[in-house]
C-alpha cells in the first residue's frame, strides 16, 4: 500500500489550494487559508444549493440561503470552525449547512444574514437547470447532495481537463477523445479517420488524456481531503453516492 | 462484450444512454459523458503496475492463438472469440479427443496476488463439481506454462518452467457452446416473450442447481447466458466473479480496483458493497436479465412494469418485480420458486374474462380519476375563497389591534394549510377516537380542541381580536361538526355552546393569537 501511495503521490503534484491548508490553519486563520476556503467555495456551492432546495420551498430562498451561508462561513470569527480533526471538506460542509438552515428556521422572521448580498458569484440559473429537481426523486437530501458533489467534482475535472487542451489549442482533439475516456472500446480508427492521424497517434493520445484525466480526478477530490490517504476512499464514496 | 458506439434515442423523449452502463444520462452530466462511467475510469490508478500484460492503458490485452499455441500443446487454438475484464476466450480442438473446447485464460495481472493460486484451485474444484445441462462445464483448469514445442502433449499444467520468460497464466479448460450469447441474441432490442419465458425456466434451473452447490454466480448478465443451436441455455463464468472480484468481507481493500459485476445487472446489495452478497443477487440479476429480454430496456429508476411496455400476461408483471426488490428479503428466495409461477402462468393462460375485466377496471380506474381531479379543483376553488375571507376578517382585526395595542408583527397572509390544519384536526382527531357518537360528543370536543391547545402553547405575540377569534372557532365548528351532521344533527348544537365555553375561556388567556402568529411566522 505505502509503495503504491508513494508511487501516485510523485505522479501528480499534491493540489496547493486545499481543504487541509484551511483545516490546519483553525483559529490562527491566515490570509491565505481564508482564499483557499473561499475559492473551494466557489467551487462546490452547487451541491449546497441543491441540499437548500430540498430544504425550502421556494428556488429564492435557496438562493439567499446558500449565499446567507456562504456569507457567514466566509466571516472571520466562524472562520474558526474549521478545526484539524474536522473530517473532510465535503462533511465539514454539510454539517454546517444543516447547522446554519436550523438556526435560519429557528429564526424565522430576522433578516437573512448577508443581506442577500451576494458573496460569491454564483450562477444560480445555470445550476436550476441542470439540477433538475423532480419530486419524484426519492433520494435523501444528503443523497442528492453527496451525488451532487460528485457530479461537481466531475465537472471541475473536466473542466480543467477542456482548458488544459485549449491551451495547447486542441480542443478539436478534446471533443474527439473524450468518448474514449469511458469507452476504450470505441474505435480508434473511426478518430483517426476524422481527426486525420494514425490509429496508434489516437491510441497514444487517447491514453495520455485517460491518465491526466485520473491525475486532475486526484487532484481535485485531494483539494478536499485532509490528509492525502483519504483520496482513494473519498473517490470510492463519491463513486458510490453516483450509483445510489 | 458488446457495446453500442453511440447514444440511444428513443422515442420524443430525447433520452439519451450511455453507451457504457446503459442508464441514462442527465442532462448537464459533466463533459456529456455518463458520470457513473467516468468515476468508474477515475478510480482505476493513475499509475500503472508493472501488470506483465497490460497494455499502456492497462486493459487487458489477449494473446493472438498463436503466442498462446505455446501453452496448450495438447490443444490447437483456433481462434480468440472474445475478451473481457474476466479474462479472454478461446476457441481449440483438443487433439487426442478430437473435439471442440473453450480456453478461457484469465488477466495475468490475477497472478501478481499470491493468495490467487489459492483461491483459484479451491474455486476450480467447486467450479468441476457444477455438472447441469444448463451450465457450461468445466473440463480442466490450472496454471499453464509455455512448453518446448518437443515436450510431450497432455501435460499437468502446474509445471512451471522456471527458465521461461513468459509469465504462467491461468486458464480454464470448458465444454464450447456452439451458438451465440443472448447479448447477440436481444441486439436487435427484445425476445418475443415465448422465448423469453422459454429461456428464463432453463436459468432458474442452473441457478437454483449452483446455489444449492453453494456456488453463487454475482455477474448474471446477457453475456454470460449462452444459447446453443437446439435452443439450449448455458450460463458461462460461473463463480469467476468472485474468484477475480471481492472477496467477501474484504470489501474496502479491494474494491477501488476492481468494481465486478456489470453495473446495471447488479443487486442493489452488491453496488453498495455489502458484505452479505448471496444467492439472492443472482436472482435480482437474472430478474433484470427478464426485464430486458421482455422489453428490450434496463429496469432502471422508476420503471414499468413489463406488461406496460408489450403484450405479455399481467401476473408476469408480479414475477419480474419481485425479482428486482431492492431488499433480498423481498425477493423470491429461490430460482426454483421464479421457474415455478413461470411455469404456472404459462400453463394457466390469461382468460378472456380477465382482460376483459382488467379493461373495465382500467375504465373505471379513468373515471374515477377524472371525479376525483373535478373535485380536487372544486375544493381548491372553494378553500381558496375561504382563506380569503378568514384573511381578510383576520385584517381587519388586526388593523384594530394596531390602535389598540402594540402590534409586534405587521399583518401577514393566512396560509391555506392552517385553515385545513384546524379543519383536520377538529374532526380527524373526533373521529380516529370514535368520540364523534351522541354520547361521547364532550370527549370528542375536548379532544378536538387538543391541538388548538397545543398550537397555542408558545405564549407570546399581540391578542386577538373578537372578530379573529371567532373566525377561527367557526372553523373548528364547522370542522368537528361535518361528521356529527352525519350522525346526530341535535348534538350539533350542544358541541357549538361547548365550543363557545372554550372560546371564552381562551379569550381569556389570550392563547389564540399565538397559534395564528406561529401559522404566518412559518407561513412567511
Amino acid at each position: 500500500m505505502n509503495a503504491k501511495r508513494k508511487e501516485a503521490g510523485s505522479s501528480y503534484e499534491f493540489a496547493t489550494t486545499r481543504w487541509s491548508l484551511v483545516a490546519s490553519a483553525g483559529r490562527r486563520s491566515s490570509a491565505e487559508a481564508e482564499a483557499a476556503l473561499a475559492f473551494l467555495c466557489q467551487r462546490y456551492w452547487k451541491p449546497l444549493y441543491a441540499y437548500a432546495r430540498r430544504h425550502v420551498a421556494n428556488p429564492e430562498e435557496a438562493r439567499d440561503l446558500t449565499q446567507g451561508f456562504f456569507a457567514r462561513l466566509l466571516e472571520k470569527n466562524t472562520f474558526a470552525l474549521a478545526e484539524p480533526g474536522r473530517g473532510r471538506f465535503r462533511a465539514f460542509l454539510l454539517t454546517t449547512l444543516k447547522h446554519f438552515l436550523l438556526n435560519e428556521r429557528e429564526k424565522a422572521t430576522s433578516q437573512k444574514q448577508g443581506g442577500g448580498r451576494p458573496v460569491l458569484s454564483l450562477d444560480f440559473d445555470k445550476a436550476d437547470s441542470t439540477l433538475r429537481f423532480e419530486p419524484a426523486d426519492e433520494r435523501t437530501p444528503e443523497k442528492l447532495f453527496d451525488r451532487q458533489w460528485a457530479l461537481t467534482v466531475l465537472e471541475q475535472v473536466m473542466n480543467q481537463l477542456e482548458a488544459e487542451y485549449r491551451e495547447q489549442s486542441k480542443t478539436g482533439l478534446f471533443e474527439h477523445l473524450k468518448s474514449f475516456l469511458i469507452d476504450k472500446t470505441a474505435s480508434h480508427a473511426t478518430a483517426a479517420a476524422s481527426l486525420g492521424m494514425t490509429e496508434g497517434a489516437v491510441r497514444t493520445a487517447a491514453h495520455r488524456l485517460r491518465k491526466r484525466y485520473r491525475e486532475l480526478l486526484r487532484e481535485e477530490v485531494a483539494r478536499t481531503v485532509e490528509t492525502e490517504d483519504e483520496v482513494e476512499d473519498e473517490l470510492l464514496q463519491l463513486f458510490q453516492s453516483l450509483q445510489s | 462484450m458488446m457495446r453500442g458506439d453511440e447514444s440511444e434515442r428513443i422515442g420524443m423523449a430525447e433520452l439519451r444512454f450511455c453507451s457504457l452502463c446503459g442508464k441514462v444520462l442527465e442532462e448537464g452530466s459533466p463533459g456529456g459523458l455518463c458520470p457513473e462511467c467516468l468515476f468508474k475510469v477515475g478510480l482505476e490508478p493513475s499509475s500503472q503496475g508493472a501488470a506483465t500484460q497490460s497494455s499502456p492503458s492497462g486493459r487487458f490485452t489477449p494473446l493472438n492463438p498463436q503466442e498462446l499455441a505455446p501453452y496448450f500443446p495438447q490443444l490447437e487454438i483456433l481462434e480468440l472469440l472474445g475478451k473481457g475484464g474476466m479474462g479472454a476466450v478461446y476457441k481449440a480442438r483438443q487433439i487426442n479427443l478430437d473435439r471442440l473446447v473453450a480456453v478461457k485464460i484469465l488477466p495475468a495481472e490475477v497472478s501478481q496476488d499470491p493468495s490467487f493460486e489459492g483461491r483459484f484451485k479451491r474455486e476450480a474444484k467447486a467450479l468441476a463439481q457444477l455438472n447441469h445441462p444448463n451450465i457450461v462445464g468445466v473440463h480442466d483448469s490450472g496454471l499453464a506454462s509455455p512448453q518446448p514445442i518437443t515436450s510431450s502433449p497432455g501435460r499437468e499444467g502446474q509445471a512451471i518452467s522456471p527458465a521461461s520468460d513468459k509469465p504462467p497464466l491461468f486458464y480454464f479448460i470448458m465444454e464450447y457452446v456452439d451458438g451465440v450469447n443472448l447479448r447477440h441474441a436481444i441486439r436487435g432490442g427484445k425476445l418475443k416473450p415465448e422465448e423469453a419465458l422459454r429461456i428464463v425456466p432453463q436459468l432458474c434451473d442452473a441457478l437454483q442447481f449452483a446455489h444449492e452447490e453453494g456456488i453463487v454466480h454475482r455477474d448474471i448478465k446477457p453475456e454470460n447466458i449462452l444459447l446453443d443451436r437446439r435452443g439450449r441455455v448455458k450460463i458461462a463464468d460461473f463463480g469467476l466473479a468472485k474468484l477475480l472480484g471481492i472477496p467477501a468481507g474484504d470489501v474496502r481493500l479491494t474494491e477501488t480496483r476492481q468494481i465486478v459485476g456489470t453495473v446495471p445487472y447488479m443487486a442493489p446489495e452488491q453496488i453498495e458493497g455489502s458484505r452479505d452478497v448471496d444467492h439472492r443477487a443472482d436472482i435480482y440479476s437474472m430478474g433484470v436479465t427478464f426485464y430486458e429480454m421482455l422489453t428490450g430496456e434496463l429496469p432502471i429508476g422508476r420503471f414499468a412494469p413489463p406488461s406496460k411496455k408489450v403484450q405479455i400476461d399481467v401476473r408476469l408483471d408480479e414475477v419480474v418485480l419481485r425479482t428486482l426488490e431492492k431488499e433480498p428479503e423481498q425477493r423470491y428466495q429461490h430460482a426454483s420458486e421464479v421457474k415455478a409461477q413461470v411455469e404456472s402462468i404459462q400453463q394457466n393462460p390469461q382468460k378472456d374474462w380477465a382482460k376483459t375485466a382488467k379493461g373495465v377496471g382500467a375504465e373505471v380506474w379513468r373515471k374515477g380519476k377524472q371525479a376525483a381531479e373535478w373535485v380536487f379543483q372544486k375544493a381548491t376553488a372553494t378553500g381558496a375563497q375561504t382563506r380569503k375571507k378568514v384573511e381578510e376578517l383576520l385584517k381587519k382585526d388586526d388593523a384594530r389591534n394596531q390602535v389598540e395595542n402594540e402590534p409586534s408583527q405587521p399583518p401577514g397572509p393566512v396560509e391555506l394549510w392552517t385553515i385545513l390544519l384546524l379543519f383536520a384536526c377538529m374532526s380527524g382527531v373526533g373521529m380516529l377516537l370514535d368520540l364523534t357518537r351522541a354520547t361521547h360528543w364532550p370527549a370528542g370536543t375536548i379532544v378536538g380542541l387538543l391541538p388548538l391547545g397545543l398550537l397555542t402553547w408558545k405564549q407570546r405575540g399581540t391578542a386577538l381580536g373578537w372578530r379573529g377569534k371567532w373566525a377561527l372557532c367557526l372553523l373548528a365548528v364547522v370542522g368537528l361538526g361535518i361528521p356529527l351532521i352525519l350522525r346526530e344533527i341535535g348534538t350539533l348544537f350542544i358541541v357549538a355552546c361547548v365550543v363557545v365555553v372554550f372560546l371564552v375561556i381562551f379569550n381569556y388567556i389570550g392563547a389564540l393569537s399565538p397559534a395564528l402568529e406561529l401559522g404566518r411566522s412559518v407561513a412567511g
